[in-house]
């Protein structure tokens, strides 16, 4: 989409493009392309979207270095040779891609039933089409297994849910601080998961508003904060439900908005919050009664106060009920009576899921016979068992992977690894890049970037829906989502006259979502496909009548903002908000015995995600995985900063590097999520240390629950990783020769072999 | 006779390494740097030359707005010297960039040029720089230079003439002799091209021109004349007019302060002062920092801005000696800092323009904050 926003230079033009990676934020970035090239030159963040405000976060800066990338997936391949780390692979043709895996296809549902493929996807582009549309269609229309896309926010979406019937009960992060006098960041480091939002809240501070951060880990956000709190991990809903206990005490409590919007508060009231006392609060979660006092009082006798929390509190055990504990904060002070007012994680659940799957997914096409949970990939891929904990049978026979890197991305990854292991297992992925996972597939074929596709982004952080459409032509032979799965019904023989089920073009479907007829998002109510010419983006109508709750009432089946909530109660979970320690966390004393530390795997600053990290200045940035550790932790452990460390439990062993933190809180450490797991020293990344134990409502996992212990690595391990990095003593001639400080010294392979062992004693034995 | 002693170095040291580079022809960078060669120089007054640099066939284009400057290398010359571009870009020839430069005393770059004619020579050119330029509104321009602030504001009107802006415009020029005046032809011909229905005023004023000389027009300083004469007579309504400031920054405080004092909001003034390699350079604090990177993108020189570490500080809080980052060391830049190293800071404050969260100014505390001691 053209644009003249920014002036382009004689021969260029300037298009519209929005990110599609997994971020609230949802950019709208301008892209200049050369025309005598083709080729993008310039990308840089649209001045004119009301929170991009023309700046990029430091991955998608560098976007045009991941588009343009030596590490792509360009042309179709096949492996040649054993499966697994190491797998070598040979170009072939689309059709003889299409054909081993369309021919695969059929011989599985002929001789086990189509049940046994299974698809495999998750959020490696946000755009609804490239996301969710052809594929979940193709799928349906196979009547292959079914596949809960749990993985990220399920619990602390289900919290909201349960509570005031939606995900996201008022508004952004963004337009709240114009108003608030208070804000709480709540396991949120937007620094480097949110970025956008920082510029607003420093012009709140700005104005007086007051910044509080809770968060066990020290990081950039935590930095800027006015007030740091840092409770253990997985005890906020202790912590939350302590401060409600102090409101009500002090009878700070808006009775008025209690009785009139919630359902339950009385049983809260009287039966719940009196568990909750200040030392005992204290005491589970390490906060001094003082502060946690201090802070209640400070936030009820605030009347414009915001909460932002984030999917961090979503990857513990007890993270549904956590969760929820969190969103009814404001029910207790009446802050949703502000336009500012109330908690939220994101939006995604009302801006895209509501009303809409029957037209994206078409599940009129198929029934799908089974499911599994994504968490869940290791156990249903090595041990036959689905999302119910049935077994299998057949078992998963073919998994096609596309929009996902399971190796690195789910939990237990030794688990996944051994199943995508099994010889009678056929894999096709649809990458990008050569990712882990790509070592284990049969076929892996092409995927493009968002600058080669249309997609519309619906965002979950913010209000705005946003336009894309392709500024360059698809590098080598990569093939969009959508396009994919129009390419592989038609082999499989499911295109049928009269349904445009699979011929529909991505500009038609993005045209029916946001049509008004039939199922309709009311957050698009009014909205046309036209409003996006030239603007490139559109705010969600979140104006309507129907969204007045509290005047109109609440989507949940009281009407009314369920504290207590009758389905969690058929679910055998506690029907208020409660705090119970979580399973392999703070209050796991028999455990931590053994594996006396908890690692919160946090999102990396470089990284969304498992994207990015072929891009060369962020892979410069953080060339290696690191684990965050309280200094007397790292003593007690013989640990200095800098040091390879090996973490470990019953479940598997990943390596890291340590970096001491001042602050952070003892028996608590924090290393990246999903670094590439063939970047680090042992191969793996953290996942191979957390279980696949699912959360206690939302079936999310448990990335957070994870005990383990730490130790100095051995000596051969460091020697291992550091002639690893160096890519052997090859690599190590190579890059003393690429020194400029070694310029015109003349010196033979030996001797600059020599010259290292020296500098590196025993490197080499 | 003895042999030359062999000294290795080894590559994973910790020493100052050139990052991965992104491709060349990918110039995400907002700010080219590309080598270009001097092909006209003319003289226009007794103490300022017009400089006209092209850009070698193939570099990527350097668009500038009007308003906005370059930074030029010359051989010899440690550090380049910032200079607004003179013309509107719009009316260049492609990869032509003009500038005016005034000889200052003791000034390296203007010393080089005064030398001899370098016409011929090559030169490199960093841009484009900064975010003065003019605003979208109608309200009367209100523009304000002195010395060889001419050029940004001669862009900006000559841009303004380009596009028939249906708005006033004055242009006080402030000098010390009718032999300090210059571009009365160009300045001439905005005039005569300026939107019909709107005025367009050029008002030199003269500081120290003799008393007896044939100078019929203003005398005094610039702001003061411009007070005098058309705010305290009303001849300019305050409430209705954007101003621009660009030249010494003694002359710019003071009209900022007439303005203000008028009743003008900061809002409607912009300004681009002249400072120069004496000036502090400006610090990222890191506090605010979210590396984004955007001021990266902005780097009119390689190491401006580098990602450091193990910061050595005196007795006084002055960063001695530091580390770069690099692949391969313990942890990344979240747990160190973006840094300005003064040393190599051409003190052409892109970077503060640049930063979306206010992380850099020259009033923050040299002090580095990094995470790992920060509690």
């Amino acid at each position: 989409m053209q644009t003249d926003k920014i002036k382009a230079p004689e021969g260029h033009s300037v298009h519209h493009v929005t990110c599609p990676h997994d971020c609230p934020d949802s950019c709208s970035m301008l892209v200049t392309r050369d025309d005598s090239t083709g080729k993008a030159v310039r990308i840089q963040g649209d001045p004119t979207h009301p929170i991009t405000r023309g700046y990029l976060c430091n991955k998608v800066n560098h976007y045009l270095d991941y588009v343009y990338n030596d590490n792509r997936v360009l042309y179709p391949h096949k492996r040649v040779g054993p499966k697994g780390p190491g797998a070598k692979f040979e170009r072939i043709t689309w059709d003889e891609a299409l054909d081993t895996i369309t021919d695969n296809f059929k011989s599985v549902i002929k001789e086990y039933g189509s049940e046994a493929v299974q698809p495999y996807s998750y959020s490696g582009t946000m755009g609804m089409v490239g996301y969710w549309t052809m594929d979940w269609r193709f799928w349906n229309k196979m009547q292959a297994a079914g596949l809960i896309q749990s993985i990220c926010i399920y619990a602390a979406m289900w919290a909201g849910l349960h509570t005031y019937g939606l995900a996201h009960p008022n508004m952004s992060v963004h337009e709240a601080a114009e108003e608030a006098d208070l804000m709480i960041l709540w396991g949120a480091n937007l620094v480097s998961t949110g970025v956008h939002a920082i510029p607003f809240i420093r012009e709140a501070k700005e104005r007086g508003m007051k910044l509080i951060v809770i968060d066990p880990r020290v990081t950039r956000t935590t930095m800027m904060a006015d007030w740091h709190i840092q409770p253990r991990p997985g005890t906020d809903a202790a912590l939350a439900l302590g401060m409600m206990k102090v409101i009500v005490d002090k009878g700070l409590h808006d009775l008025d908005f209690l009785k009139e919007q919630t359902n339950g508060w009385e049983a809260l009231l009287e039966t719940k919050l009196p568990d909750y006392p200040l030392d005992k609060v204290e005491k589970i979660t390490g906060v001094p009664a003082a502060e946690i006092e201090k802070l209640a009082l400070e936030y009820a006798s605030t009347k414009k106060t915001f909460i932002r929390a984030n999917y961090g509190l979503n990857r513990h055990q007890n993270a549904g009920q956590m969760c929820r504990a969190i969103l009814i904060l404001p029910c207790i002070t009446g802050a949703l009576r502000e336009p500012c007012g109330g908690a939220c994680f994101g939006n995604l659940e009302e801006m895209w899921f509501r009303n809409m799957s029957d037209k994206l997914h078409r599940p009129d096409l198929g029934e799908r016979k089974r499911t599994i949970n994504m968490v869940q990939i290791g156990r249903a891929l090595a041990d036959d068992i689905d999302a119910d904990g049935n077994k299998m049978d057949p078992p998963i026979k073919s998994i096609f992977i596309y929009n996902s890197d399971p190796a690195n991305c789910a939990p237990n990854s030794n688990n996944v690894r051994k199943g995508l292991m099994r010889d009678d297992l056929f894999v096709a992925v649809h990458e990008t890049f050569w990712t882990d996972t790509c070592q284990y597939a049969d076929i892996v074929i092409p995927a493009d970037t968002q600058l080669e596709r249309m997609d519309m982004v619906a965002t979950y952080g913010n209000w705005y829906f946003t336009m894309n459409k392709p500024v360059i032509e698809p590098l080598g032979e990569s093939v969009r989502n959508s396009e994919l799965f129009r390419m592989l019904a038609k082999k499989m023989g499911y295109v049928e006259e009269g349904d445009n089920a699979f011929t529909q073009t991505d500009e038609e479907i993005i045209r029916d979502v946001l049509c008004d007829e039939g199922e309709s998002n009311l957050l698009m109510e009014g909205i046309k496909y036209e409003d996006f010419e030239n603007v490139g983006f559109v705010r969600a109508n979140t104006g309507t009548e129907s969204r007045n709750f509290m005047k109109n009432g609440w989507p949940t089946p009281s009407e009314k903002i369920d504290i207590w909530c009758e389905a969690l109660k058929e679910e055998g979970v506690d029907p208020l908000p409660s705090y119970v320690p979580e399973i392999e966390g703070q209050e796991d004393y028999e455990r931590r015995r053994t594996y006396p530390l908890q690692v919160l795997s946090s999102a990396s600053h470089y990284f969304i995600g498992d994207s990015f990290q072929s891009v060369p200045r962020l892979q410069a940035m953080m060339s290696r995985p690191t684990v965050e550790l309280n200094k007397e932790d790292a003593f007690e452990r013989g640990i200095e900063d800098g040091d390879l460390c090996r973490m470990f439990n019953d479940r598997g062993e990943s390596y890291a590097y340590a970096v001491i933190i001042d602050g952070l809180m003892p028996g608590v450490c924090s290393t990246q999520k999903q670094f590439k797991g063939s970047n680090t020293p042992g191969g793996v990344n953290i996942n191979a240390l957390n279980s696949e134990m699912l959360t206690d409502f939302g079936t999310s996992p448990t990335f957070y629950s994870c005990l383990v212990q730490i130790e100095k690595a051995s000596e051969e391990m460091r020697k291992k990783a550091l002639l690893k990095e160096w890519g052997g003593k090859d690599g190590y001639i190579k890059k003393w020769r690429e020194d400029p400080r070694n310029d015109g010294v003349k010196a033979t392979d030996k001797e600059i072999i020599a010259f290292a062992e020296k500098q590196h004693p025993g490197i080499f034995s | 006779m003895a042999m030359a002693q062999k000294v290795f170095h080894d590559p994973f040291d910790h020493y100052i390494r050139k990052l991965p580079e992104p491709d060349r022809d990918i110039h995400c960078s907002r700010v080219k740097i590309n080598p270009g060669v001097i092909t006209a120089i003319k003289k226009l007054t007794y103490d300022t030359y017009e400089l006209v640099i092209k850009c070698d066939e193939g570099s990527p284009p350097l668009t500038g707005i009007a308003g906005q400057y370059g930074a030029i290398k010359v051989p010899g010359v440690k550090k380049p010297r910032s200079y607004s571009f003179a013309k509107d870009p719009e009316d260049e020839k492609p990869g032509e960039h003009t500038f005016f430069i005034r000889l200052v005393h003791g000034g390296k770059l203007s010393g080089w040029l005064a030398e001899k004619d370098r016409t011929g020579d090559r030169v490199e050119l960093a841009g484009p720089l900064g975010s003065f330029q003019l605003d979208p509104s109608t309200k009367t321009m209100v523009c304000i230079a002195g010395g060889s602030g001419m050029s940004a504001i001669k862009a900006i009107v000559e841009h303004a003439c380009n596009l028939q802006v249906a708005r006033d415009c004055y242009f006080f020029y402030g000098a010390r002799a009718q032999h300090d005046l210059y571009c009365k032809e160009e300045l001439q011909a905005v005039k005569d091209g300026w939107n019909k229905n709107f005025t367009f005023e050029y008002i030199p004023v003269l500081s120290e021109e003799d008393d007896d000389s044939d100078w019929t027009g203003p005398r005094g300083f610039v702001t003061e004349h411009f007070k005098n004469e058309y705010l305290d007579k009303s001849k300019i309504d305050i409430g209705s007019i954007k101003s621009y400031f660009c030249g010494p920054p003694p002359m710019i405080d003071h009209g900022i302060k007439v303005l203000m004092d008028a009743g003008l909001k900061e809002r409607d003034i912009y300004y681009d002062k002249f400072e120069d390699s004496s000036s502090p350079a400006p610090v990222i604090d890191n506090t605010k920092c979210v590396l984004c990177d955007e001021c990266l993108f902005v780097k009119p020189v390689q190491n401006c801005i580098t990602e450091a570490t193990n910061f050595k500080l005196n007795g006084s809080g002055d960063v001695t000696k530091f580390e770069r980052i690099q692949p391969a060391y313990t942890s990344g830049l979240y747990y160190n800092s973006l840094y300005i190293d003064e040393n190599e800071c051409i003190r052409c404050f892109a970077c503060v323009d640049a930063c979306p969260h206010k992380a850099i100014s020259v009033d923050y505390d040299k002090v580095p904050k990094t995470l790992r001691k920060y509690t």
